[in-house]
């Protein structure tokens, strides 16, 4: 039996009972030479519901004509948006002044200035939606930057910037610093948001870093030390170099599958990253990039053969804005730096210590991952403080080169070819900035070239400035983002993994490459990069902060968790706050205050409890944050004493002193 | 042997820093770059992983003078 009339007739009622929404009943906004436009919602229950009447402009009107009378206002009332929420009007104040007035009145869920917003344009940049060059024809790069569009059943990791356009497009106050092999300026698609940057790449030194003497610059090419110029001049290393034994650059390229180290031509590494971050967009010509309006700090700390650690953290140091012994004052420092470089190895003394001071000044790090093909997380990926990024195939597992491990916060798309023949097109590559030099760059306009199916711009190096220019996005829209929130919101919202028939579950890295598998959250970060609902987030949701007094909790004495520096969106203010004691750790039992702007309890022992905060505004957004509290003193005693003084007593009173002289940070964020 | 050193007591002084590493190796060092007023890059002459492995230990225990120690790496782009 077909259900179709049943539809309709559902439809119908639907219909009819439903509020009516999108009807002809807009009131005009009334004259003034300041005209507040805003969405209230009544609560449920409200005593401003009583006001029904069949005639629908009648009941806002009347609702409105309450409301001004309760807070002193006349109130025009505009349309309904749902069946408790319409839009009123006021002359002689601002929307966000009427928005916080009628917040405040009892009856009121939230008020909420009513803004225009308006739908941005896809942008009309002519590789964007097909790429009109070689392959396209052949289903290559015909998918264009399909990595930027909404996801589809085909391209699930597609990040929907376009939907994070709609909220913002970028920041020109907002600098990412891209760490790489310098930038070509020339590029016409790039000139537009480049700053001048700065070239940390020293004099040439052997494998080992001792710097050679006499003093050379085969490496740098561009002949002198540390300079304001961080113009790429090509990282290409050609057959002869790779085999001279007595050369710079021996068997510092790849081998081929039969252990021949191979000539490789220029990256223009830091080109193509800095086109996916702020490549002009909405020209009419060339890519799209994420961050669009935001401008590209260029630090140059790679050459060829790689660059060294000092110079990277120096350059690091520099991008964040701390003072670098012999560089000058960075006048634009970056609130993202973007490193898609790395090596092998634990994060060390020192990536912790620069990472550490990078964080301090308000600057978020991205890293790729690695493309070691499944093995460990590279550093400084693989850094406490670091949003490193795993690759993506289009189809949302992981990309059989990427590198994998708890140490990942989020994956993004890191272009793949699907099974093609040596001659045919890669069908999902990343398309951005490039340079037709072998290895020299070709100056000038000239040179410039994006890459596509056939120059495929294929990595974890690519996935990691999708994230970063994300960042800018969200930063563009909310400056006061720390790192950790900014982080915290790239993973809250990022969409959850496939799981693709007849692909095998990613597991942990160990000593064995590990191909294409199907991410989990252990091994791949929290999800796949949702631009849009990152962004979203970030301009609409609670930054929840939580505070510990006194700072270093003791066992016996009261604290107090307080919420005072949480943020909400200007025009809005808290209306709930939800305390949950996740793990009371042996030594809290339950919080007082639970529903209240702050909450406290008194530990019973040393140790430490986890708390959550729910904070919900009056526009009905709400954020949490999770904190592990430590308190010092003597951990809860497992069984009966009777006062006598014991080895148990005596093992309390070590453990009492050990926690003390551990002085560990009182609440750190899980 | 490229060398970072993170100085217990933050300086700029190049010459005073590879003078400072040599006492403490026993072995030539040249100064190469600061990453900071704390963290620097010397080189340290040595003879093979054994030796070179000698000269960073005692960097690491000359606590007086170096917080830290490693060794200065290469990083990479790494093609797929």
């Amino acid at each position: 039996m077909s259900t179709t009339p049943l539809k309709i007739l559902a439809s119908l009622a639907l219909a009819l009972l439903a509020p009516p929404v999108l009807q002809a009943q807009t009131a005009q906004a009334p004259a003034g030479a300041m005209t507040a436009r805003v969405i209230v919602k009544f609560k449920a229950g409200s005593e401003m519901l009583r006001q029904q009447t069949a005639d629908v402009l009648q009941m806002h009107a009347g609702r409105a004509q309450a409301l001004g009378a309760r807070v002193g206002l006349p109130l025009q009332a505009g349309h309904g948006v749902a069946e408790r929420t319409q839009v009123v009007f006021a002359s002689g104040l601002t929307s966000a002044a009427l928005a916080q007035r009628l917040s405040s009145e009892k009856d009121v869920e939230y008020a909420v200035p009513d803004r225009r917003k308006s739908r941005v344009a896809v942008p009309n940049d002519s590789l964007y939606t097909t790429a009109g060059m070689p392959g396209a024809s052949s289903g290559g790069p015909v998918a264009g930057q399909w990595y930027l569009r909404p996801s589809t059943n085909v391209t699930v990791s597609a990040i929907n910037a376009e939907a994070a356009w709609d909220v913002t497009t970028g920041s020109a106050s907002v600098v990412v610093a891209v760490l790489d092999t310098g930038v070509r300026f020339d590029h016409p698609d790039l000139a537009a948001n480049l700053l001048a940057g700065y070239d940390f790449v020293g004099a040439d030194r052997n494998d080992n870093g001792v710097t050679l003497s006499p003093i050379s610059y085969q490496s740098a090419k561009d002949g002198n030390g540390p300079d304001a110029n961080a113009s790429d001049e090509g990282d290409g290393i050609t057959l002869a170099e790779t085999n001279d034994p007595a050369g710079l650059f021996y068997h510092c390229t790849s081998q081929d599958s039969s252990g021949q180290y191979q000539e490789e031509t220029s990256s223009w590494h830091g080109t193509q990253v800095s086109g996916l971050i702020g490549a002009t967009t909405n020209n009419g010509s060339g890519i799209a990039s994420v961050g669009r309006n935001v401008r590209v700090l260029p630090v140059r700390v790679l050459s060829k053969c790689g660059g060294w650690d000092s110079d990277i953290t120096a350059g690091m140091l520099w991008a964040a804005g701390v003072t670098v012994p012999g560089a000058p004052v960075n006048n634009t420092p970056a609130k993202v730096l973007n490193l898609s470089l790395g090596g092998s190895g634990n994060c060390s003394a020192l990536y912790t210590d620069i990472v550490g001071q990078v964080a301090a000044r308000g600057a978020v790090i991205v890293a790729s991952a690695g493309n070691g093909a499944g093995h460990a997380v590279s550093e400084p990926a693989n850094c406490d403080g670091v949003i490193g990024v795993a690759g993506l195939r289009h189809a949302g597992s992981k990309v059989g080169y990427s590198d994998i491990g708890p140490e990942v916060s989020i994956s993004a798309p890191a272009g793949n070819c699907v099974n093609t023949g040596p001659t045919d097109p890669c069908l999902y590559p990343i398309l951005t900035t490039s340079n037709s030099g072998a290895f020299n760059p070709v100056a000038g306009a000239g040179g410039a070239i994006y890459t596509d199916a056939f120059n495929a711009t294929l990595g974890t190096s690519f996935s990691a400035p999708l994230v970063a220019g994300t960042a800018a996005l969200m930063l563009s829209v909310r400056p006061d983002l720390s790192p950790a929130e900014v982080r915290r919101f790239l993973r809250s919202s990022a969409r959850a993994f496939p799981s693709l028939l007849g692909v095998p579950a990613c597991h942990a890295p160990n000593s064995s490459p590990q191909d294409e598998c199907n991410c989990t959250t252990t091994t791949c970060g929290a999800g796949m990069l949702d631009a849009a609902t990152a962004v979203t987030a970030a301009a609409n949701d609670p930054i929840v902060r939580i505070d510990v007094t006194p700072s270093q909790p003791a066992a016996g004495t009261a604290f107090t968790l307080t919420s005072a520096q949480t943020a909400v969106v200007a025009g809005r203010s808290i209306v709930g706050w939800n305390w949950t004691l996740v793990s009371g750790g042996g030594i809290v039992s339950s919080l007082t205050g639970a529903n209240t702007a702050s909450a406290s309890a008194t530990p019973t022992a040393g140790g430490s409890f986890i708390v959550t905060l729910t904070v919900t505004d009056s526009a009905g957004k709400s954020g949490s944050q999770t904190v592990e509290v430590s308190v010092t003193g003597a951990p809860p005693s497992s069984g009966g004493g009777g006062g006598a003084l014991g080895l148990g007593w005596l093992a309390s009173l070590l453990l009492a002193v050990f926690a003390l002289w551990r002085a560990r940070p009182a609440a750190r964020v899980v | 042997m490229g060398v970072m050193v993170k100085l217990a007591q933050p300086s700029v002084d190049a010459t005073a820093i590879a003078t400072m590493v040599s006492d403490t190796t026993a072995r030539p060092a040249r100064y190469v770059s600061a990453t900071s007023t704390a963290w620097h890059a010397v080189a340290v002459a040595c003879r093979g992983p054994a030796d070179c492995e000698l000269v960073l230990q005692r960097l690491r225990d000359d606590k007086t003078h170096f917080e830290a120690v490693q060794r200065d790496e290469r990083k990479r782009i790494v093609s797929p």
